[in-house]
């Protein structure tokens, strides 16, 4: 009973953030697509799926430690608040990704082709090129799907590792999290090229990049997901207030 | 003896230990006094129980079954304290909302009478309440939510005299239309004592007094005389009664016995009740 209490909580307050959000993307392309209509331009409009993990990304940030206090106040053990919050995480990732598919594929029904969307799917050619407009529309469901429920996953361990953490750690992972990423690594292929080159070789395999199959991508996409998730409970079922 | 039942209970915080072995059993329907010193250990125990923490060793159950992560055991029980758990930008007409939706006793119509007796603005924000008025809003959830056992941890936090008398009225009002455990840990003691039934006294992490407050107030006495009167005294009779303090001014002693004097050995002597302050201050005075 309480999943459902917890579930009904989130997305009721997560949806204002999501209309939100919603209503920027659609204002941007209303006005972008507005102005290639009155000229005599194309547009190419992207980062919209890119956009959307990103906030889903940031969102999943947010979402540990406010609920967590909350449902602790109200009776809610940490495993329901853990369960809640994938399942809440779960139908917002599906909705988002039927959002986003419904952009690309309805501005299709356009006549112009002065406009276009670009989406995940768009990188496998190979495959959007030869399959039915059916199966292309589920592919990009379920990719797009397991992308945003990725980010949300992401964002969310880290807010709860950091929760968890202690001073020392949590200066660590927020000044040492961004310099390993964007000074260490790339320092480290610098360095270290042809391990580099390795590496990059194994994440555009099992990305599916490299064999543009996005079943591949999809496989990888559920082990990290369920990954994060598993010590997302494991990090969360010993949270104390 | 079902009710609340905390066995064995250790907690320990780096090199601090919060609380050793404790043991005690709450019953239902009775109203609790939970006194201790600053760091005594009193809003550690109250943490535990509701599942806010976990402890290092021992176990903690409700009706015999285990409180930890027991969704419906944990809805039986509901604890206010200094920390405000709610996001801070909600408003206190939200959160009663809220407390309704996991809490379907609440009774959102008692809540808002009681806003209205306390004054207090539904529509402001938690955060840009005042100290006292978070305290009023806590109270006012906790008298609102309608379950078994409800934990007050300083429920009268900046709370001024009138708003205090009125949070007690309402309490024992609440108890006596609808009996729930009732556990209070104040450092207003004079305040206190006319509402508790059951004294729990916590002093560095372990429990040194668990007993109903009519029979630990009846064993206090302070007697009183010069210096060498209680001297002997205690030297002849002090062995019959616990002896928990003394006090000396000038040429004059106070004894603080645990016990009942024998009446001819204190004849000439002035001896009075410990009120509950009194007797936990020297209980506690290492």
């Amino acid at each position: 009973m309480n999943i459902k209490r917890v579930i009904h909580y989130q997305l009721f307050d997560l949806g204002k953030a999501f209309l939100i959000y919603y209503f920027i993307i659609l204002s941007i392309i209303l006005l972008g697509g507005g102005v290639v209509i009155i000229s005599s331009g194309n547009a190419t409009f992207n980062g919209t799926g890119f956009s959307s993990t990103v906030f889903c990304f940031i969102a999943g940030l947010c979402m540990f430690r406010e609920y967590f206090y909350l449902f602790s106040q109200n009776g809610v053990s940490r495993k329901t608040t853990y369960i809640g919050t994938l399942s809440s995480i779960a139908l917002l990732s599906a909705l988002m990704s039927i959002i986003e598919v419904l952009f690309v594929y309805l501005s299709r029904l356009f006549p112009s082709d002065r406009i276009r969307f670009m989406h995940f799917m768009d990188i496998f050619t190979q495959v959007t090129a030869s399959s039915s407009l059916a199966l292309q529309i589920l592919l990009d469901l379920i990719l797009t799907f397991l992308i945003i429920i990725t980010c949300f996953s992401a964002g969310y361990l880290i807010a709860v590792l950091f929760y968890r953490s202690s001073k020392i750690l949590k200066i660590g992972i927020a000044a040492g999290l961004p310099v390993l990423l964007f000074l260490g690594l790339p320092l480290l292929a610098y360095i270290f090229p042809e391990a580099a080159a390795r590496c990059g070789k194994l994440l555009m395999t099992i990305s599916g990049l490299e064999s543009g199959n996005p079943l591949i991508t999809m496989l990888t996409l559920v082990i990290t997901a369920a990954f994060l998730n598993i010590v997302n409970y494991f990090a969360v079922r010993k949270a104390e207030l | 003896m079902k009710g609340i039942e905390v066995k064995n209970v250790t907690k320990t915080f780096q090199d601090t230990t919060a609380l050793s072995q404790v043991s005690l059993n709450l019953e239902a329907g009775k109203i609790y006094g939970l006194l201790g010193r600053n760091g005594a250990g009193k809003s550690t125990l109250l943490n535990l129980i509701t599942n806010r923490k976990f402890p290092d060793e021992g176990t903690i159950t409700l009706d015999g079954a285990t409180v930890a992560e027991n969704d419906a055991l944990l809805q039986q029980v509901f604890l206010i304290n200094e920390q405000n758990l709610f996001p801070e930008g909600m408003k206190v007409k939200k959160a009663f909302q809220v407390t309704k939706l996991f809490h379907p006793s609440f009774d959102e119509e008692y809540a808002l009478q009681l806003c209205k007796k306390f004054e207090l603005n539904t529509k402001k924000k938690i955060k840009s309440l005042s100290t006292g008025y978070q305290s009023i809003f806590k109270n006012i959830l906790a008298l609102s939510v309608n379950v078994p056992y409800v934990f007050f941890d300083e429920p009268v936090l900046g709370l001024d005299a009138y708003h205090r008398d009125l949070f007690y009225k309402l309490l024992i009002e609440k108890y006596s239309i609808s009996p729930f455990t009732a556990v209070i840990s104040t450092h207003l003691i004079e305040e206190v004592a006319t509402v508790i039934e059951n004294v729990i006294i916590i002093k560095k992490g372990t429990i040194i007094k668990n007993q109903s407050c009519e029979e630990l107030l009846s064993s206090g006495y302070c007697i009183s005389g010069t210096a060498s009167q209680i001297d002997s005294y205690l030297f002849s009779y002090g062995s019959s009664q616990e002896l928990i303090g003394t006090d000396s001014i000038g040429g004059l002693k106070t004894a603080y016995l645990l016990g009942t004097p024998d009446s001819s050995a204190v004849s000439g002597l002035e001896v009075s009740q410990m009120d509950l302050q009194k007797l936990f201050i020297q209980l506690t005075n290492s």
